[in-house]
Formats: C-alpha cells, sequence, structure tokens
C-alpha cells in the first residue's frame, strides 16, 4: 500500500517538474475543463463515478483540481488533483495522475437503533493513474477516453444496536479498494 | 480511417479493462472491538458474610428504586443497594452501600428489606440503615433468575463482580456488506432497565416502590413476578418470609407488578393482568387488558389504570403512548383514552397530578382530574428520564445521570429541589 503510494506521488512529480521546466519556457496558460463519467471495474462489483476537472493547460502539460462521485462500494467524492502530459496536437494520447482524499459521502449518527444504529467514516486515499487519448470533436472541444488503475481507501467504524440501553457492538474497518477505470468525457 | 482507428483503440481498451479485472483486488480489514468480562466468584457463605452496610459507592448502574421513611434504596443493578439519606430532599446524602451480588429488586415492610440475590431471597433487618443485619435467605425461590448473555458459570459458587477487559480482534469481513453485518459473538452483560412511578401510601409501613417494580408488598404478603410467574411470601412475621405459593402466568413476559388496595396490577409486554388478593396466598386472575406489545408499566388509583407503551427497547413495539382504563369492572376494563407521548416510561400519580418519565423529553406533569383532558402542567427538559415515584409532595425522579427530586406541594410551581449524580 505505501509502496503503491510512493510509486504514484513520484510520477506526479516527475510530471510536475517536467511541467514547470515547460512553464519556464514558454508562457501560453489555456484554462481547460475535463468533465468525464466512467465505468470502475473491480474484484467486488462494477459501478460508476463522474468527476470534473479544472486546470489549466501549457503547451502539452496539464495541471488541475478534481472532484466526483465515485460510488463503488461505499459511497464517496473524491477531491484531487489531477496532472496530464499530452503527446500530440489535435487528436493525441496522454498519459494523467491523479492523487487526493476521498470523502465519505455520508454518514449515519447514531440516533436510532436497529441492525445498524450507526456508522462514522474518515476520509482515506484516492488515487488513478492511467492513459487516455483524445479527439477533436468541434472547435476547442474534445472527446476524452481514459484507462486506468485507481485505488481508493476508507476507514470507519460501525455500531450495532439492538436498543438504546443496549451496550453496541462496534466495528472498526479499513477499506482498499483496487479498481480499472474507464472514463469517458468531454474536454473544453 | 479516422473513425476505424477510434473505433480499435476503444476496443483495445475494452479488452484491456477486461484483462485488468481479474488483477484487481479489494482489501479489507474488519476489526471487532468488544468488552470481554471474566467472571470474579465467591462462595455463599463469603457472600452472605459481606451483606452489610460498607462505604458509600458512587452509582453507576442504577436500577428499581424504593422509598422507605427518609431513606432512598436504590439499586445498583447486581451489586447491591445504595442507601441515601433523604432527611432533606434538597441535600439527599449517600450514605451506604449493601452488597448484595446478583440484586435487582427489592422491597420493604417496616424495618425489614426484601432483596433477590440471583435465585435467592434476603431478609435484611434495616432498623438501622447505617447498620444492617442480615435475617434470613429463602433460597432457590427465583429459580429462572440468570446470568447475563446466558452465561453458565460455576453453580456452586456466586459471582460477585465482572473484570472488564476490552479486546479488540480482527475479523472476517465476509460479502463486504459492512452495514447489515450480524451482531457479535459477545457482548457485555446489560443492565435491566431502570424501574419507575408508585402510589402514594401515606403512613404505611410499606415503603414506595416504582411502577416497573417486581416485588411489591400488600399488608403481610411479598409478590414477587419473574417473566412467567407469580410468587407469593407470607411476610407476616417480617424477619422470616415464608414462600407459599407460586403461579404460573402462562409465558406472558411479565415484566411490573403493582398493587393498589387488594388488587394486583401486572405489566406484561401483551398487556394488564389483575389479580385479586382476597385470599392471599391464592390471588386470583380477575381480567385483563390486551394492547400491542411493548413495554407497559402500569399504575391504578381507584376508578383507572394508567398505562404506558413506549418503542425501542427490548420489549420492541412502535407505540409511544398513554393508555388510560376504567376500572369499573375488573373482568371488563375498557380502554378510555390514549395519548400520545414520546417514549415514556414510569409514571406514578398523586393526587391529582400525574407523572410520566418520557424519556428525552424529560419529565412531563399532568393534570389528571379529567381522564378524557389531561392538562399539562409542567415540563422539565434536559434529562432522559426512566422513572418517578411521587410521594409525600416530592417527586423522586431516576433520570440517566441522577436522581432529581422536585417540590410539588404547589401546583404551580413545582420546581427542583436537588439533584444526586451518577458516576460518569
Amino acid at each position: 500500500m505505501l509502496i503503491k503510494i510512493k510509486i504514484i506521488v513520484s510520477e506526479i512529480l516527475i510530471i510536475l517538474i517536467a511541467s514547470s521546466q515547460v512553464f519556464a519556457q514558454q508562457k501560453s496558460i489555456k484554462y481547460h475543463s475535463i468533465n468525464s463519467g466512467g465505468l470502475i471495474v473491480g474484484a467486488k462489483e462494477n459501478s460508476v463515478l463522474f468527476q470534473t476537472i479544472n486546470g489549466i493547460s501549457l503547451n502539452t502539460f496539464y495541471v488541475g483540481l478534481g472532484i466526483g462521485l465515485d460510488y463503488y462500494n461505499y459511497n464517496t467524492v473524491p477531491l484531487f488533483a489531477d496532472v496530464r502530459k499530452t503527446f500530440g496536437n489535435l487528436n493525441a494520447g496522454f498519459v494523467y495522475g491523479d492523487v487526493g482524499l476521498n470523502l465519505p459521502h455520508k454518514n449515519k449518527p447514531g440516533v436510532d437503533f436497529g441492525y445498524v444504529t450507526s456508522y462514522d467514516f474518515k476520509k482515506g486515499l484516492y488515487s488513478d493513474v492511467g492513459v487516455g487519448y483524445k479527439t477533436k470533436l468541434i472547435k476547442k472541444s474534445f472527446i476524452v477516453f481514459t484507462i486506468g488503475y485507481s485505488y481508493k481507501s476508507l476507514k470507519g467504524n460501525a455500531e450495532n444496536k439492538s436498543c438504546p440501553d443496549c451496550q453496541g457492538d462496534v466495528y472498526h474497518y479499513d477499506f482498499g479498494y483496487h479498481r480499472i477505470l474507464f472514463k469517458t468525457g468531454m474536454e473544453f | 480511417m479516422k473513425n476505424s482507428q477510434l473505433v480499435f483503440r476503444s476496443i483495445t481498451l475494452f479488452l484491456i479493462v477486461i484483462l485488468f479485472n481479474g488483477c484487481v483486488k479489494d482489501t479489507c480489514k474488519k476489526m471487532y472491538s468488544y468488552s470481554f468480562y471474566q467472571p470474579v466468584y465467591k462462595t455463599a457463605a463469603e457472600v452472605r458474610a459481606n451483606i452489610k452496610n460498607s462505604v458509600p459507592r458512587e452509582i453507576e448502574n442504577a436500577g428499581k428504586v424504593y422509598i422507605k421513611g427518609n431513606y432512598i434504596f436504590l439499586n445498583e443493578v447486581d451489586k447491591g443497594i445504595h442507601i441515601i439519606d433523604n432527611s432533606n430532599p434538597s441535600s439527599p446524602v449517600n450514605t451506604a452501600f449493601i452488597d448484595i451480588p446478583g440484586n435487582l429488586d427489592l422491597a420493604v415492610k417496616g424495618n425489614s428489606l426484601y432483596a433477590d440475590l440471583y435465585t435467592d431471597l434476603v431478609t435484611i433487618d434495616i432498623s438501622d440503615p447505617l447498620h444492617v443485619v442480615t435475617k434470613k435467605f429463602n433460597e432457590g425461590v427465583f429459580p429462572y433468575r440468570a446470568y447475563a448473555n446466558g452465561f453458565s458459570g460455576d453453580t456452586s459458587r456466586i459471582i460477585v463482580d465482572w473484570i472488564k477487559s476490552d479486546t479488540m480482534v480482527e475479523v472476517s469481513c465476509g460479502s463486504g456488506e459492512i452495514f447489515f453485518e450480524k451482531y457479535g459473538f459477545f457482548s457485555a452483560p446489560q443492565a435491566n432497565s431502570v424501574a419507575a412511578g408508585g402510589s402514594k401510601n401515606s403512613g404505611s409501613p410499606i415503603g414506595q416502590s416504582g411502577s416497573m417494580a417486581r416485588f411489591t408488598i400488600v399488608n403481610n404478603r411479598m409478590y414477587t413476578v419473574s417473566n412467567t410467574d407469580l410468587s407469593v411470601f407470607d411476610i407476616a412475621d417480617a424477619n422470616n418470609p415464608v414462600y407459599t405459593n407460586a403461579l404460573s402466568l402462562n409465558s406472558w413476559m411479565v415484566e411490573t407488578i403493582f398493587p393498589f388496595k387488594n388488587k394486583l396490577f401486572i405489566g406484561t409486554q401483551a398487556g394488564m393482568f389483575t389479580f385479586n388478593v382476597n385470599r392471599p396466598d391464592h390471588p386470583e386472575f380477575e381480567g385483563q387488558f390486551e394492547h400491542v406489545r411493548s413495554c407497559d408499566p402500569v399504575i391504578a388509583d381507584d376508578d383507572y389504570a394508567y398505562v404506558t407503551l413506549s418503542s425501542g427497547s427490548t420489549c420492541q413495539g412502535f407505540n409511544n403512548q398513554l393508555d388510560i382504563i376504567k376500572l369499573n369492572d375488573f373482568a371488563d376494563a375498557q380502554l378510555i383514552k390514549t395519548y400520545q407521548l414520546t417514549n415514556p416510561h414510569g409514571l406514578s400519580k398523586d393526587g391529582n397530578l400525574l407523572f410520566i418519565c418520557d424519556g428525552t423529553d424529560g419529565l412531563k406533569v399532568f393534570d389528571a382530574r379529567n381522564v378524557n383532558y389531561l392538562s399539562q402542567v409542567k415540563q422539565f427538559s434536559g434529562l432522559e428520564t426512566y422513572d418517578v415515584i411521587a410521594y409525600n409532595n416530592i417527586a423522586l425522579v431516576v433520570a440517566k445521570d441522577g436522581i432529581y427530586q422536585y417540590d410539588y406541594s404547589n401546583a404551580n410551581n413545582i420546581h427542583l429541589l436537588s439533584k444526586t449524580n451518577f458516576a460518569d
């Protein structure tokens, strides 16, 4: 797990360093918004995600901030930084890397009782690295396809109570989800 | 050409997804934290020798409450009885503790206190509450009493305490449906619910119990209920109770017993049952009032029975209400009116004032002169209430965090006199 994080962070750092060198040489900054949805293929299930990334590009490099909805197993809201390097101009392949926080979508306070009284999940890691291809659709708009490997983690507690005055059973969870993401979207 | 390339690349990507599908793997680490309770045993002789006054203890897990004279006797679930000097209700003093392992219920007549000690009944002379003396043990009179969670220990000795160990173990994540996991394999022993309310019998040598009491006294008999039966003890000789009879209540999931004149009102999860005690050793079934399954402490006066039904407890049920039942004919009790409440527990009535512990809504006081139109006189919020005994112008309320006492000598100015805090 730690090794994987280090690899992801290293890759992103390399891209960032490379991009900073290019920024120093040329200054033609453009705003881009990448809005996509996709399929999550995992061991447990197949699910969907939606995300929007907004950032700036300089020549073949792009840096942005993204937020999304990830419905794999436990619904989460990834909040991440995105970097990508494009190889080509109009129709081009690219590599990308995302890293950030994986925020729980909803927690349940322990106000009632029953099968599960409450659950309280904490933020974890969200990452996604992969390759993609984009092709020009109309003026300044591209259709984008990506395939990537993603890891999201989540920690939390759940408590079961059979009655309000009963002592509950407390479970502590530490989830790690390894998935393949297959996304398509529009870049403006 | 470009379109065919796009299609080709898309198919390639899809195939890659399929190929990688088998490679991805989720990880789940699930830890279960629980408290393991190891019993501490003593011999019966050691336990009996230890039933005496000891230094006062902090109240941790309050159970049934009983008032006798200037003293409050408060059960510490499975541990014993706190003796609280209530000579000055504005400043009660926790004065002593009697070690009675397995104690849940109690009753007082004259200078004799009766308490259960797991399956036994112990009689204690409380002439001097600060120097109590054991008088008699009736062995095995509560045969259905069991340890929490079905624990089966050393039957030759008595469990006097539990040593708690907090433990965390890794368990299987199962299907990964984390929010629908079944219960754990071992839970802590659970405290019985705290008891509730009573009616006024001023001048009686018999103390005042709560409406959730399972011991009660009528003249020279003490009546006790288990989940399934009603037992009778002759206490004409107060320090020498004699077990005289037991009636099966046909598994009515009996919860409480409340006396009024020559009647016994027995609250069960299925309804309220009335017995007369014209022949004291042979209670006779008179009638019943059935309701939905729920916890239902009951009290009564000359004309009506007052039953609270609550949800969210081990009794299950989904109703939170007060039922008022007319008792002109015990064989045919009739529901007069239902009032919706939040989560009512114990209740007590003195004169025209009806006190109801309404869970997190606190204590509610009603003017009950007209049962068809109860009017709320006062509500004390900010406390989670379980039990109330209204007696001699003092309403003693057992709440989650302590014992509250309210002066209701002036119905227009009911006010807090004191609070005795429980341990955190």
